[in-house]
């Protein structure tokens, strides 16, 4: 466990290399160190992770403090690492998946510009992303929350001689940025309140400082759930993820899918014991996480980039693991990030495949009867929409969103229970709608077939992940969260597995009438009169682009048009101003001459005197 | 008193270096060579400064071992003796490029920084008036002469009779000062002046206490003592500006904070205002007229100014100095100061009618030299306080102090000071990448040896930046 250090260490090193060295590199070195720095901190992770699960009692911890930056009175600033079955489970999952992300990644971005660019940034983001789960402040954790999102910014933004990517970033990065702000200020009442920053030490003392909706605590949790819901794209700040789909596909895979959108949720699960004081923001966790799982999904229904239905699937995934932190199956949301994490990235990467087989064509309108040109990428795709349709039995998914959707229901949260039903029914729709309609019906590209090793190799083990297998791998999370009660847990087992097969098998049954072969019961919705009104408003993501656009957008520019001329800039105008004045003031004294400097320190001294005497007069009566 | 070798052992450094600079008179009489007398003076340093350690200098438990009246070694004087000799001899270093192509006699120079050595160990061990003075003189006297020694460019010349003049004149001060406490009180010794000042105290001892207040702003440049600061810096060549900017000023706020250490309460509060008023006019008078300097000798000098008003916030701020703040902030004033001067000496030559002190020799250069061109962009980083540098810390500190001892005003002088001074640095650093501009310094080599020595520089300025636990602590030891 001692080196747990390294497995931050390795990509800050790769980003550093490739930052530096940059054009030097050949694109084959380039993917080495790329590939490769994130294969070593992989490897640590699993030594890490052995030596931990082997020495460490159920529920326990390691911190390593590596140094402490500054410590002055009440502030201590470490920079210390902070490594329990959380955070164990969170750097396997971005090491682990990032790995494989960044193999599929040296194939995918092959002989674009920007190659070494390309991995620098994504060093740079699993480094960031490491030091946020491993933090063990909330300085430390936040400096890892602006890395990503950085990255992410740098990321969308890679192609950016189109301005519409240019564009995208700066909206995820603007819209992040507000969760960005009030997660700080929730970081501020708690170091006002608590007086640290230490998550251990803040999970103990909130308790005693607090009494449960202690407006305090509300307060705090209000605006810590700010910050996740930003970076987690959840309402009401979903808005960027969809744009966010305009970076390279692997960024989508690793970012907008499986780890930093994932971020919110460990931030919840992190300070879980601040939510617990505050019942009604926790619920409000879950009742944000059903509503964006419903909007999520009808958008996800009518859209034609490939890529964009992932990204309304990934808000929708998301929200369910909000809907299991509100209705406190902390397992269960730490269950389906995992998860998520697999298939999510797995369906990604096979867009990817998807793309470039298909000469970078996105609209899934365009292709068609691709299963026979790419069975492997087809085979891909089915085990990753079952997954995310949660087949059953069969798929991950299935095992990780039952979990959610049973401990919902035993939370007495019926309400939140029902929408997630809905929303797995639509789930299963769109996936299989997708899958239909790119990989069936005639074939209206022609398609190349798609080789080499780290191109199969990623796609494989995520394959084999996104089965029922990967339901095997256990979360170390006893102890560290707490565990899940209900009187009702056993009884309604039963009740709820067979109701969510049902609502999958129906929504497959749905998308097969609908999406198979002609299409023309789904042409004929679509093209009757409420179909033409509904569906450009689902395709926007339910039009809360246009909505803020009005609420937010034009009015800053109706400000800013009428302060063209920047009123406030002219009072700051007079600082340089006073700055002149100041120097050519004080420029007259320095003229170079002795009797001038000799009479300046005699006049001095008489002042400093004078001053001397009329203090000590005053002093002494 | 019995005056046996133990006696003398604490003294070790002092009398290495006055050792050394025999030895290298010796040896210029004997024969002149430049090697021979550069590497007697690094010897004699760097044994000096090996004594400090082998004496324990540091050791926790260090009692304050008086040296007949005179003088007290304590680790308040071996801290600042290190930090001198640390600093002299990084000066050396930079001297020796420099006076290489220098057409005459070379090798006297280094006796001079011998001389000022010694005088500055004296300056920060002394416990009496009389020691004060000898140091005093014993340091600025040699630097006279060393500024005005490379005497063939007219500025350089100037420059050193200007110091002479202005500060004899301080001088005076002092010694008035001294012989008016003296006169009231009858004592000499730092360790009787609280109590006979508070028996026979009078407005003429305060006075007294306020003149050699006034010679030590003076030698500080403090505004409004500070008018001859650019002059000087500027004709000084640039190795001797590093050491009238380390460890000269080094030497002079020891002996301050020790002085002030030993008078009434009732004076500290009389010269607290006072002081204030100095250190603000300082930062302000010392920003103000950096911002439109284009000869970054001059533009250090002014920015000095500022810096020393910055350090007085931790002289007077509350109700007794706070050492630990203007410790670490010297440390850290120290070591960037001399990266500062030292590139401008890596690119000089005492050949030259001028030093490379004109911001336009640096224009371009990180791709003529970009490790120098880095590592000078990182001292002004360090200079402008950011984060990450040396610089910070040593600001941070001086803020902490003004923060507990509740001293706004000063607080917003250092906040307004540190705003101005971005602009100027940041001015500096703009240029060193700069390609379009036409450099006059194309073909002006840097010197090895000092390019190397600025790079350690940097690598500590980033040390006690990044990490400066260990340094922090163990200035917390000392007292």
């Amino acid at each position: 466990m001692n080196f747990l250090y390294l497995t931050f260490l390795f990509p800050a090193i790769g980003f550093l290399l490739l930052a530096t060295l940059r054009t030097r590199l050949s694109e084959n070195l380039a993917a080495v160190i790329g590939v490769g720095s994130i294969g070593l901190s992989a490897l640590t992770t699993v030594y890490v992770g052995i030596d931990f699960l082997n020495n460490v009692e159920q529920g326990g911890k390691y911190v390593q403090t590596l140094w402490t930056w500054m410590h002055v009175g009440d502030f201590n600033a470490s920079f210390g690492l902070h490594l329990d079955g959380l955070s164990l489970t969170m750097l396997g999952v971005i090491t682990g998946v990032g790995f494989f992300i960044h193999l599929f990644a040296s194939w995918y971005m092959r002989g674009e510009a920007g190659y070494e660019r390309f991995f620098s940034y994504m060093n740079l983001f699993v480094a960031s992303m490491v030091l946020l789960v491993l933090g063990d402040n909330l300085g430390l954790l936040y400096l890892g929350w602006e890395g990503v999102g950085l990255c992410s910014y740098l990321l969308i933004g890679f192609y950016y001689s189109d301005r519409a990517n240019g564009e995208a970033a700066i909206k995820a990065f603007t819209v992040t940025r507000v969760g960005d702000v009030f997660m700080a200020i929730g970081i501020f009442i708690i170091f006002q309140q608590l007086g640290t920053l230490d998550i251990q030490q803040i999970l103990v003392l909130a308790p005693q400082k607090w009494s449960e909706g202690d407006p305090m605590v509300v307060a705090a949790s209000l605006m810590l759930l700010g910050g996740a819901v930003g970076k987690s794209a959840q309402l009401p700040l979903q808005t960027w993820l969809a744009d966010a789909m305009a970076g390279p596909t692997p960024v989508s895979a690793l970012i907008h899918a499986a780890t930093m959108v994932t971020a919110g949720v460990y931030l919840i699960a992190r300070t879980h014991t601040v939510f617990e004081l505050a019942p009604d923001v926790l619920l409000l966790v879950g009742v944000v996480g059903a509503i964006t799982l419903l909007i999520a999904g009808f958008s996800a229904l009518v859209q034609t980039d490939i890529k964009r239905v992932l990204a309304y699937s990934t808000m929708s995934q998301i929200g369910y693991m909000f809907l299991a932190l509100g209705v406190g199956a902390w397992d269960a949301a730490i269950f389906h990030l995992m998860t998520h994490a697999f298939f999510k990235a797995l369906l990604f990467l096979s867009a990817g495949a998807v793309i470039i087989a298909c000469h970078h064509e996105q609209n899934i309108f365009k292709m068609g009867g691709l299963w026979k040109k790419i069975p492997f990428v087809y085979a891909c795709f089915l085990v990753g929409g079952g997954a995310l349709a949660a087949f059953p039995f069969l798929t991950v998914g299935f095992f990780s969103k039952d979990a959610i959707l049973l401990q919902a229901y035993a939370s007495g949260h019926t309400n939140l229970f029902w929408a997630g039903l809905v929303g797995a029914f639509f789930t299963s729709i769109y996936t299989f709608r997708l899958i239909f309609i790119v990989f069936h019906g005639e074939e209206k590209t022609h398609a190349h077939s798609i080789h080499g090793f780290s191109y199969w190799l990623p796609l494989g083990v995520l394959l084999v992940l996104s089965t029922f297998v990967g339901s095997f791998i256990h979360q170390p999370l006893e102890g560290v969260l707490p565990a899940f009660t209900s009187a009702t847990l056993e009884e309604s087992k039963h009740f709820v597995e067979i109701l969510a097969i049902a609502t999958g098998l129906i929504g497959l049954a749905f998308a097969f009438v609908f999406f198979w072969g002609e299409r023309r019961i789904a042409k004929s919705i679509s093209e009757s009169g409420l179909g033409r009104l509904l569906s450009p408003v689902l395709r926007d993501g339910c039009g809360f682009d246009w909505l803020y656009n009005w609420l937010f957008v034009k009015p800053y520019l109706f400000i800013a048009a009428i302060n063209r001329h920047d009123a406030i800039a002219k009072l700051f105008d007079l600082i340089p101003s006073l700055a002149k004045l100041g120097n050519s003031a004080m420029s007259v004294t320095e003229n170079g001459r002795v009797r001038w400097y000799a009479t300046s320190i005699a006049l001095g001294a008489v002042l400093v005197l004078g001053a001397v005497l009329v203090l000590q007069v005053t002093f002494t009566h | 008193m019995n005056l046996s070798f133990e006696t003398f052992l604490p003294l070790a450094p002092v009398i290495l270096l006055s050792l050394t600079a025999v030895l290298v008179m010796l040896a210029v009489s004997i024969k002149r060579n430049h090697c021979v007398s550069y590497w007697i003076t690094i010897a004699g340093q760097l044994a000096a400064l090996v004594s400090i350690f082998a004496l324990d200098g540091f050791a926790v438990d260090r009692v304050a071992t008086p040296v007949t009246d005179l003088i007290l070694i304590d680790g308040h004087a071996y801290f600042y003796g290190a930090l001198v000799i640390f600093a002299s001899l990084v000066c050396t270093v930079f001297l020796r490029n420099f006076i290489e192509s220098y057409g005459n006699n070379k090798e006297e120079v280094y006796m001079l920084l011998l001389i000022a050595a010694v005088g500055g160990l004296v300056l920060v061990s002394s416990s009496h008036m009389a020691g004060f003075f000898i140091g005093l003189e014993l340091l600025s006297v040699p630097v006279y002469g060393m500024v005005a020694y490379t005497h063939e460019r007219s500025r350089s010349l100037e420059a050193g009779v200007k110091y002479l003049i202005l500060s004899a004149a301080a001088s005076a001060f002092l010694l008035f000062g001294m012989a008016l406490v003296y006169a009231q009180t009858g004592t000499m010794l730092f360790a009787d002046l609280a109590d006979k000042l508070a028996e026979h105290g009078g407005y003429l001892a305060g006075f007294g206490i306020a003149m050699i207040v006034i010679a030590m702003c003076f030698k500080l440049s403090l505004a409004p003592f500070h008018l001859w600061t650019p002059d000087v810096y500027q004709g000084a060549p640039a190795p001797v500006g590093a050491l009238l900017a380390t460890a000269s000023k080094l030497a002079i706020i020891a002996i301050l904070i020790r002085f002030l250490g030993h008078i009434t309460s009732d004076l500290t509060a009389v010269l607290q205002p006072v002081l204030a008023v100095i250190a603000i006019v300082s930062i302000a008078v010392g920003n103000f007229l950096a911002l439109t300097q284009t000869n970054l000798k001059r533009m250090l000098a002014y920015s000095s100014i500022a810096h020393m008003g910055y350090l007085l916030i931790a002289l007077i701020a509350g109700n007794s100095v706070d050492v630990v703040s203007a410790n670490v902030y010297l440390l850290t004033y120290v070591v960037t100061s001399l990266a500062a001067f030292g590139a401008i000496s890596a690119l000089s030559h005492g050949g030259n009618a001028l030093d490379a002190e004109e911001v336009n020799h640096y224009r371009g250069l990180f791709y003529r030299s970009p490790a120098l061109a880095v590592a000078l962009t990182l001292v002004m980083l360090s200079l402008a306080g950011i984060p990450l540098t040396a610089g910070f810390i040593g600001k941070f500190y001086i803020f902490m102090t003004g923060v507990t001892t509740s001293s706004w005003i000063l607080l917003a002088a250092l906040i307004i000071g540190s705003g101005l001074g971005l602009y100027y640095y940041l001015r500096v650093m703009v240029a060193l990448y700069d390609r379009t501009g036409n450099s006059q310094a194309d073909n002006v080599p840097a010197a090895r040896a000092s390019v190397a020595i600025v790079i350690l520089l940097v690598v500590l300025v980033l040390w006690l930046g990044v990490y400066p636990q260990p340094a922090l602590e163990f200035i917390n030891t000392l007292h």
